[in-house]
């Protein structure tokens, strides 16, 4: 069953339309990909299911329920965690205090601490610097941040919004190996939206390609990684 | 600075405190007096500004307010220790209905808004008459204790609100509502999809500011026995407070008292011996701090320590 399903969304900033009847399944357990170009949508579409922006028509729903009179703190409760483009960390509080910001929503406290150790088992640098401001660190330690801080809301869906953004190869393959070990392990429904069209296919097992704001492909990344079309317009390889 | 060396900071601060009165003179009693008093007022700002990042110039608003409502429920025949009380909820209670419009507003507008909020207050305040007294001021009924004892009380309210006051900020700078405000103070929409809900982190943090700043009200109209509009609602009150929280470090646990004592203490010291030009030295002295000591006294006292216990930059990953 999807866990998430978007259907005829439409969505626009003032007079200009960006997305136009978008439809996206997100299957429970496995991790999705959003692909395409700059300005395609996929940001917008991101946060259309965060709750951050309102579409104009169309129904995202959330494991089977309606999103459309959820407000975005509402979500995170529902279970959906967001590892917004560019990381936007606290950057005046520690490592430590915005991972625990992740677990805002949460009660159970012994449940929290042991999310954070697991985290920090994931990323053992962020407990090397968890006393330190967050703005002051490297890019790649700051996007493991972000990622360990979604993390920490325990979310059934996780989403992640250009993870590779600016970062070195290096540290997008070990957050890349992360994030497919805590889909295997705990199966946390993933849908990342990325730029890197070959990356994203290597995590995602489906992927969805948009297009100036519509839907132009979609199936499993198995198969668009031999689409002609694919290797020619998004991964620069001839067919 | 770490939070334990605060704690032993305030610790001496407050013993120094409840000594003086033993020590000093009526001139300095009232000197200190006003120092708790624009503590409050700069831990109520510390609150709204300094964590939730909303910087209401016109928090005097909520000052004048308190004065006017412990004034006017002893004037009905209230005893101080209900009015003042019943004032601060009055503050609180105005603040978390009017914070749902007015913090929907950001940055310079939010302001403005709470500026004009305190201008307004005046004009109703003015324009009501009767229990208020309107344009003429209200008399607030005599305490029948002598004087020396009555001033002395008011001392220990005032430092007693004053050490409530920090102690919430202390509670507030480790509890789950602090670590939203920053958050939001940072980015409200980063905040919200963390799940906090930042319409009523906002409301909260401004209902727990005006309740603080309420409370200054009250305790001042009680001491003064007499108030009018121009004072009770002066917008220099926030002005005021404003420089102390910056001057102390804003967003920290005690920096807002240690401003208050700075810069009451010297502005006092610089009225006394220049009286003619003591604004002009003043402003000299608030145009100094900004430039030099941005962050705060409280920081800057912590950066003289060695550094090898400040965080070093890190190593790219």
């Amino acid at each position: 069953m999807s866990l998430l399903r978007v259907e005829k969304l439409d969505l626009r900033y003032g007079d200009s339309q960006v997305l136009w009847a978008i439809d996206l399944a997100v299957e429970e357990g496995r991790i999705s990909a959003l692909v395409g170009a700059n300005g395609a949508g996929k940001t917008t579409l991101m946060r259309a299911i965060a709750g951050l922006v309102r579409p104009s028509a169309g129904r995202i729903s959330f494991g089977g329920e309606d999103l459309a009179r959820v407000p975005a703190e509402t979500r995170v409760r529902r279970g959906i965690a967001l590892v917004p483009e560019g990381r936007r960390l606290f950057a005046g509080l520690s490592v430590r205090e915005n991972l625990m910001l992740g677990a805002h929503v949460r009660t159970d406290r012994s449940a929290v601490a042991d999310d954070l150790s697991k985290i920090f088992a994931l990323f053992p640098e962020l407990e090397k610097l968890s006393g330190q401001i967050a703005g002051t660190m490297s890019g790649g330690q700051q996007q493991m941040c972000a990622v360990g801080r979604a993390l920490m809301a325990r979310p059934r869906l996780l989403l992640i919004d250009e993870m590779s953004l600016g970062l070195a190869p290096v540290v997008v393959d070990r957050i890349a190996m992360a994030l497919k070990s805590v889909n295997a392990e705990d199966g946390i429904t993933m849908l990342l939206v990325e730029q890197d069209v070959e990356l994203a296919l290597e995590i995602a097992s489906h992927a969805t390609v948009m297009d100036t704001g519509r839907v132009v492909l979609d199936g499993p990344s198995t198969a668009l990684i031999d689409d002609p079309k694919i290797r020619e317009a998004y991964m620069g390889l001839a067919a | 600075m770490s939070g334990k060396r605060q704690l032993i900071l305030a610790t001496v601060l407050l013993i120094a405190a409840l000594a003086a009165p033993a020590f000093v003179g009526n001139y300095w009693l009232r000197v200190l007096t006003t120092v708790f008093m624009f503590g409050v007022v700069a831990q109520g700002l510390n609150v709204i500004v300094g964590f939730a990042g909303y910087h209401a110039f016109g928090n005097s608003v909520f000052f004048g307010i308190g004065a006017y409502a412990t004034g006017i429920g002893m004037t009905l025949g209230l005893p101080v220790w209900v009015a003042i009380p019943v004032a601060v909820a009055a503050a609180a209670l105005i603040a978390a209905v009017l914070g749902w419009p007015f913090l929907r507003l950001r940055g310079h507008y939010f302001a403005i808004a709470t500026v004009a909020l305190n201008a307004a207050a005046t004009e109703v305040i003015i324009n009501i008459g009767g229990v208020t007294g309107g344009a003429q001021g209200l008399p607030l009924p005599f305490s029948s204790l002598p004087p020396t004892l009555l001033y002395r009380i008011i001392y220990f309210a005032m430092l007693a609100t004053l050490v409530l006051a920090t102690a919430i900020v202390f509670w507030l700078s480790r509890s789950r509502l602090g670590y939203a405000l920053r958050a939001l103070r940072d980015s409200e929409s980063g905040a919200e999809v963390m799940g906090v809900d930042t319409v009523k982190a906002k409301i909260l943090a401004w209902t727990i500011s005006a309740a603080m700043t309420g409370s200054a009200g009250g305790l001042w109209a009680y001491w003064l026995t007499f108030i009018e509009v121009g004072t009770a609602f002066d917008i220099s009150i926030s002005v005021r407070g404003y420089i102390m929280m910056l001057l102390g470090g804003m967003g920290t646990v005690i920096g807002p008292v240690i401003g208050a004592a700075l810069f009451q203490l010297v502005g006092d010291a610089i009225w006394s011996h220049f009286s003619g030009i003591h604004n002009l030295l003043l402003g000299a002295l608030v145009m100094a701090v900004v430039l030099l000591v941005p962050q705060g006294v409280l920081d800057s006292l912590s950066r003289l320590r060695p550094p090898a216990r400040r965080p070093r930059r890190a190593a790219e990953a």
